[in-house]
């Protein structure tokens, strides 16, 4: 007989890692061994071109989790390749003390082991359920500014109805912008007849964006700004006729720079037909149009 | 769904505290066989009068029993009844309470049968369980403490009972748990140490280690277990 009981103990010690079933039981569920999530969102916009959002779990032991990737359909659920909606993603141990959830945006459709840099969402679990919300800067919400339409590249009296730069007449700064985290850059676009070309990057409102690699051989100020003159590309005609052209003011992931606008719009202005330049174009602000979301541990 | 896999602090430490009571109970149960005198009751009455009969002097035979402490309490044939309480660990901790009636055998009362009924409260849920053991464990003591393992199986019946304001978020989503009741059968095996504090009271610690087996379509047996661990403090009473 005692020969027999170390290979039983050895037995039902080793069989524990036969693990937890990854659909929801109702004895794992009482005992607190939750695998499962539930994730629902408002306002995230589905993903093209292959990219995917990614969904990762941080534990209080500090492991991190991978849900997977997934996309969004249009009531906000997400859904796997097929199309399928996604009810719940299982993790591969026990999510009962998950700390916070983190999505992010994966351009290349890869998810890795740990999430992107383009984070758009992330949220602290209260008793298994997280409210996502966009971890924006402070006080973005506050934004506020406008452009003057001008091109200060190619000489005064000159195609001035085919820049945009967020300085005054005096020379100041039109744009309040709260300081940036560490996740996030500023970008200004323009939407010309519905295509978006970069005006470029940039860390605050008082300084000069990164490049104006479409304004002309003068100095340009030193303020976010740009003029459509030289180096169109292709679908584009410059000097740019702004007129009806929208502009939007964007938080971008630091990592992540894609040509298109992120979907984190925080101000955008419409410039009027007949545009000429001189007009000053109030932006507005938009941010209370961040996507939200749910997470529920069950 | 893959993850950074490590066994968390508290489940070595749970795995160590439950190794350490059956090696504890496999070693205390091996040196108080080996030191037990095969003769117990009646038998050691009568060891006296067979030495005389076989020639020897009955104060050649007490010297060694006066060296020898006398037993503490002499073995409990008959029925032990337990109160408990204690924690499962499998997912979060968990709250537990039960009883236990047991009926152990022989003069040496080494091997008994017990069935145990318990509740557990989880954070999701009720668990309810009702299981039978084989107990082996130490007969005729010469201390107070009785080691013990037992061996065995039963049923559970499991329910979920989330927070209301979970299942209206889940129902939000469109998400409605099924089921939410669920029974199943499993395998227990574990060990523990009663201490007595009085002859027929003692303090008892017991640790199991239970395989579930779920209901579950189109996994492999395997797959379908579920480890559940618990660790408890007991209150005996022998009869």
């Amino acid at each position: 007989m005692r020969r027999s009981f170390p290979s039983i103990l050895l037995l039902l010690m080793v069989l524990p890692a036969c693990g937890t079933p990854s659909e929801f039981r109702p004895l794992p569920a009482a005992l607190g061994d939750l695998r499962g999530v539930a994730l629902g969102f408002e306002g995230l916009r589905p993903l093209d071109g292959g990219a995917l959002y990614s969904a990762f779990l941080s534990l209080d032991n500090g492991d991190i989790v991978r849900l997977g990737g997934f996309n969004v359909n249009d009531a906000g659920r997400p859904i796997d390749p097929q199309g399928d909606v996604i009810d719940r993603f299982s993790g591969s141990e026990n999510l009962f003390s998950s700390v916070s959830l983190v999505v992010a945006v994966e351009p290349l459709g890869v998810v890795g082991e740990t999430p992107g840099p383009a984070v758009i969402m992330q949220g602290p679990f209260i008793d298994g359920i997280a409210s996502l919300s966009v971890p924006a800067p402070l006080f973005v919400a506050a934004a506020a500014g406008s452009y003057r339409v001008f091109t200060p590249t190619d000489g005064p009296g000159t195609n001035e109805g085919s820049g945009a730069w967020a300085i005054s007449v005096g020379g100041e700064g039109t744009m309040t912008l709260p300081p940036l985290n560490n996740l996030y850059l500023y970008e200004h676009f323009m939407v010309i007849d519905g295509m978006p070309i970069t005006m470029g990057r940039f860390v605050a409102d008082d300084v000069a964006d990164f490049a104006n690699p479409w304004s002309g051989p003068l100095e340009a100020p030193a303020f976010p700004g740009e003029d459509f003159l030289e180096n169109d590309p292709s679908g584009f005609g410059f000097p740019a006729n702004l007129s009806g052209a929208q502009l939007l003011v964007t938080l971008e992931p630091i990592l992540n720079d894609s040509e298109l606008p992120f979907q984190l719009v925080i101000l955008q202005g419409t410039l009027p037909a007949g545009v000429s330049g001189g007009e000053v174009i109030e932006l507005t602000n938009v941010s209370a149009n961040f996507p939200i979301g749910t997470a529920i541990i069950y | 769904m893959l993850a950074h896999q490590h066994p968390s602090i508290t489940t070595i430490i749970r795995l160590a505290a439950l190794a350490a009571t059956l090696a504890l109970s496999l070693s205390i149960i091996a040196k108080a066989e080996a030191s037990t005198p095969t003769l117990t009751g009646f038998a050691r009455m009568a060891a006296p009068l067979i030495a005389h009969l076989n020639g020897q002097s009955p104060q050649q035979e007490q010297e060694p029993e006066r060296r020898e402490p006398p037993p503490v309490i002499d073995p409990a044939s008959g029925v032990v009844f337990s109160v408990f309480g204690g924690s499962v660990f499998s997912g979060a901790s968990a709250f537990q309470t039960g009883a236990t009636f047991a009926y152990f055998f022989g003069p040496k009362a080494s091997i008994g049968f017990e069935v145990e009924g318990n509740l557990t409260i989880g954070p999701g849920g009720r668990v309810t369980q009702f299981m039978g053991s084989l107990v082996m464990q130490t007969g005729a003591r010469t201390s107070k403490f009785v080691p013990y393992i037992a061996l065995g199986g039963g049923l559970l019946r499991a329910s979920t009972g989330f927070p209301q304001d979970k299942t209206d978020a889940l129902a939000a989503l469109g998400i409605t748990l099924q089921p939410t009741t669920e029974s199943a059968p499993f395998l227990q095996f574990g060990g523990g140490l009663r201490y007595y504090l009085k002859p027929k009271l003692a303090f008892r610690i017991d640790g199991r280690l239970a395989q579930v087996a779920l209901d579950l379509e189109g996994v492999s047996f395997g797959d379908s277990l579920f480890a559940m661990s618990r660790v408890a403090g007991m209150i005996s009473w022998d009869f």
